[in-house]
């Protein structure tokens, strides 16, 4: 499912035509790449929404005596409310990584993509080479961070942290959605399992948005108060160099 | 030792030597199933939601209802609840009392029988449609097959007595297997007691939600293919906008769908929303443009597309409130046609159609103004929406005459009300032309919906698009120029 996230690498001619179309640049030199398809920003939006919604939903029917739990719950018009908008929220997030897996063989079978290489948000070797390269900067020992390709390894954990943990919630998900079906086939102790797994899974999921993805798209210096790429797709030619220097070059290189 | 210190002492003893000899007397309370009855075997409240509480519960009961010789007092029908009962049902583990709720007291009768809705919520449109709002649950899950319509309380439930007048025992609570279609043939033959239409008409579309609450399915099988080639038609539209050069992009799908959704995004995530909102208000949804031309056309227009537009407003509301609360007054209100307010504003949205399209036929083929070009593709799209409002007024007054809704309550669908007085006097079999206007009515619809994407009709989805579009682009014009 690796390389669904990721697009064609591009010929010159399509960044060129990137240029043109580009609404805010027209008639100007372009100082910007697009790095996001529309389907992927979409997908983000959607997410984001239904994630923030699961997760408000689902701590407040997790922990019920909470303060907090209790106002969103009023708010939602009672346990049964908040737990179907929980579901809803569920069926919107768990489609977009159908859409995604989709996408992916779409990118895979019609547009020929390839799943390894530099674009690729797959795990490699060189992130390993990126991890060590990456703290000896900042302890001192390297005089400048190693040279990102497409994704770093901050974004590769950041999507995998997600894209694992939506199937786990999934699955868990739907064996306390439809217990009476489950327990037809496995033993009961499942749902027991499942609850504890869901329940669990559900706080690792928030802590690693709150720590992993605000830090890395919010928090950042350079970012503050938030990286809108994801939003309008583009990338400016200087943070492109300054983020990811592989995949600069690797463009450069490839004739542009 | 003086009176004061051994009087105390005496007078303890006193008590507890009588408490002694009371509770000698008194016999220990017997166990429930042999022997007399004591206070605490009715007058307590065990909890049913226990397996325990249920058994005990149960075991009272069954003290009289396993046995045969239990009987209504008065008409001698038997009251025995078999032992196998409730064998592999899901009420196994359900005390008699929670649903029978009224019966634990004196005397001991029971006025509002079973009590399903306590637990279950009513079926919307899913399962079966909403005619059966007057229909009592019994009457279908049971598997007594004499059901009429009781026109005292305006439900459709069980007979107590058979076609031949004897008394029913109905305490065995056997249950029906609805899979079996027979079960539906109790009330859908034709010279039914219950009000029923003869056919067992097939469930809504989700097609039929433009007008009507309808499930998210596809329903029966020709509806579903009229869905089919109205989609393949779309599609064939879609494709053919895309046959061109897509923001300078002319070859490669992907490249162009690419490109296309890039300028939607970007459109919509820009300050040129603003306008298109405008546009889709004014220009679509209130027809701005047509009011410029004239006031007729702007009328003519306005009344079939905002009783359209109102019908689906409607049919919208009713879904969403009955999925988030299907128990609540008002999704109850929503999903009953024959609720006053639904009858009124679907009947008067039915009325503003119809009067649209006549007035439209009268200004095309009478006056004829100079603008006016009759076309056999305009005369078809008239002809169609004309059909199914036609054709739905003439349904509902079958569906008044058939199911006999009282007066009071029917009356509010004035058109179909005042129909319904009309065809009542004609010597047809009801029962059986109803199904012949549903399907007439559903072949309408399944009609518009092929031939919108193919003639004139294509309209209702192209317009509003390319005045979206032209907003968002004339707003960018103004812009830069």
């Amino acid at each position: 499912m690796a390389g669904a996230a990721i697009q064609c690498p591009k010929k010159k001619s399509q960044i060129d035509s990137d240029r043109k179309n580009n609404m805010h640049t027209q008639g100007k030199p372009s100082t910007e790449i697009q790095r996001f398809a529309v389907i992927h920003r979409l997908l983000h939006l959607v997410v984001m929404v239904g994630f923030t919604g699961l997760a408000i939903t689902g701590l407040s029917i997790a922990y019920p005596a909470n303060p907090v739990s209790r106002l969103v719950i009023w708010v939602l018009g009672g346990a049964a409310h908040t737990g179907g908008l929980h579901r809803f929220c569920a069926a919107l997030t768990y489609g977009c990584v159908f859409v995604h897996a989709l996408y992916f063989l779409y990118y895979r079978l019609v547009l020929g993509g390839r799943w390894t290489g530099p674009h690729s948000i797959l795990p490699a070797f060189k992130d390993i080479r990126d991890i060590r390269d990456h703290f000896a900067y900042f302890i001192g020992r390297k005089p400048s961070p190693p040279a990102f390709d497409r994704f770093t390894y901050m974004e590769k954990i950041d999507y995998w942290a997600v894209f694992i943990g939506m199937h786990t919630m999934g699955i868990t998900g739907l064996v306390l959605w439809f217990p009476e079906a489950v327990a037809q086939v496995l033993p009961g102790v499942v749902i027991n399992i499942a609850l504890i797994l869901h329940r669990w899974e559900a706080i690792l999921a928030v802590v690693v948005k709150v720590f992993i993805h605000v830090g890395l798209a919010h928090l950042r210096p350079s970012l503050y108060p938030a990286d809108m790429t994801i939003f309008h797709g583009r990338m400016s030619h200087e943070r492109l160099k300054h983020e990811h220097p592989g995949e600069w070059e690797r463009l450069n290189s490839s004739g542009q | 030792m003086n009176t004061k210190q051994w009087l105390p002492a005496a007078l303890a003893a006193c008590l507890v030597l009588g408490i002694g000899v009371v509770l000698w007397q008194t016999p220990a309370p017997a166990p429930t199933g042999d022997g007399a009855l004591v206070c605490l075997d009715c007058h307590r409240r065990p909890n049913t939601d226990t397996n325990e509480g249920v058994a005990t519960v149960n075991g009272f009961c069954n003290r009289c209802h396993a046995d045969s010789a239990c009987q209504r007092s008065q008409s001698l029908v038997s009251l025995q609840v078999p032992a196998d009962a409730f064998e592999g049902s899901g009420h196994r583990h359900v005390a008699c009392i929670h649903c029978h709720s009224d019966v634990a007291r004196n005397p001991h009768q029971s006025v509002a029988g079973a009590q399903c809705r306590t637990c279950h919520p009513v079926h919307g449109n899913g399962p079966i449609g909403d005619p059966h709002l007057r229909v009592t649950c019994q009457a279908c899950h049971l598997a007594s097959p004499h059901v009429a319509l009781d026109q005292r309380m305006d439900l459709v439930r069980l007979t107590r007595t058979d076609d031949q007048g004897q008394a029913l025992a109905l305490a065995n609570h056997k249950r029906a297997d609805l899979a079996d279609p027979a079960m539906c043939a109790k009330c859908h033959f034709s010279g039914n007691r219950a009000g029923a239409p003869a056919w067992v008409l097939p469930n809504k579309s989700f097609l039929c939600l433009v007008c009507h609450p309808a499930p998210l399915a596809l329903g029966h099988w020709s509806l579903g293919l009229a869905a089919l080639i109205g989609l393949a038609g779309l599609a064939a539209l879609v494709l053919f906008w895309f046959s061109g050069t897509v923001d300078g992009e002319s070859d490669g799908t992907h490249r162009k769908v690419a490109a296309g959704s890039e300028a939607v995004w970007n459109a919509v995530f820009s300050h040129r929303l603003r306008a298109m909102v405008k546009a889709l208000l004014l220009d679509v949804i209130l027809q701005r443009r047509l009011f410029k031309i004239g006031l007729q056309r702007w009328m003519i227009h306005g009344l079939i597309l905002w009783g359209f537009i109102g019908r689906l407003a409607l049919s919208l509301t009713t879904g969403i409130v009955f999925f988030l609360s299907p128990d609540s007054e008002l999704a109850l209100a929503l999903i009953d046609k024959n609720h006053w307010a639904v009858a009124l504003i679907n009947d008067a949205l039915g009325t503003a159609i119809m009067a649209g399209v006549i007035w439209a036929a009268i200004l095309r083929y009478g006056v004829k103004p100079d603008h006016v070009l009759s076309q056999e593709q305009d005369t078809l799209s008239l002809a169609l929406v004309g059909a199914i409002v036609f054709s739905g007024f003439f349904l509902e007054a079958a569906r008044i005459v058939v199911t006999q809704v009282p007066d009071a309550v029917a009356g509010y669908a004035f058109v179909g009300f005042g129909l319904a007085r009309g065809l009542s006097l004609l010597p047809f079999d009801w029962q059986q032309l109803q199904g012949v206007l549903w399907v007439v009515h559903a072949a309408c619809w399944a009609g518009f919906v092929v031939y919108l994407p193919f003639g004139k009709l294509k309209h209702v989805l192209t317009t509003p698009l390319s005045l979206v579009m032209e907003a968002a682009v004339a707003k960018t014009a103004k812009n830069e120029g």
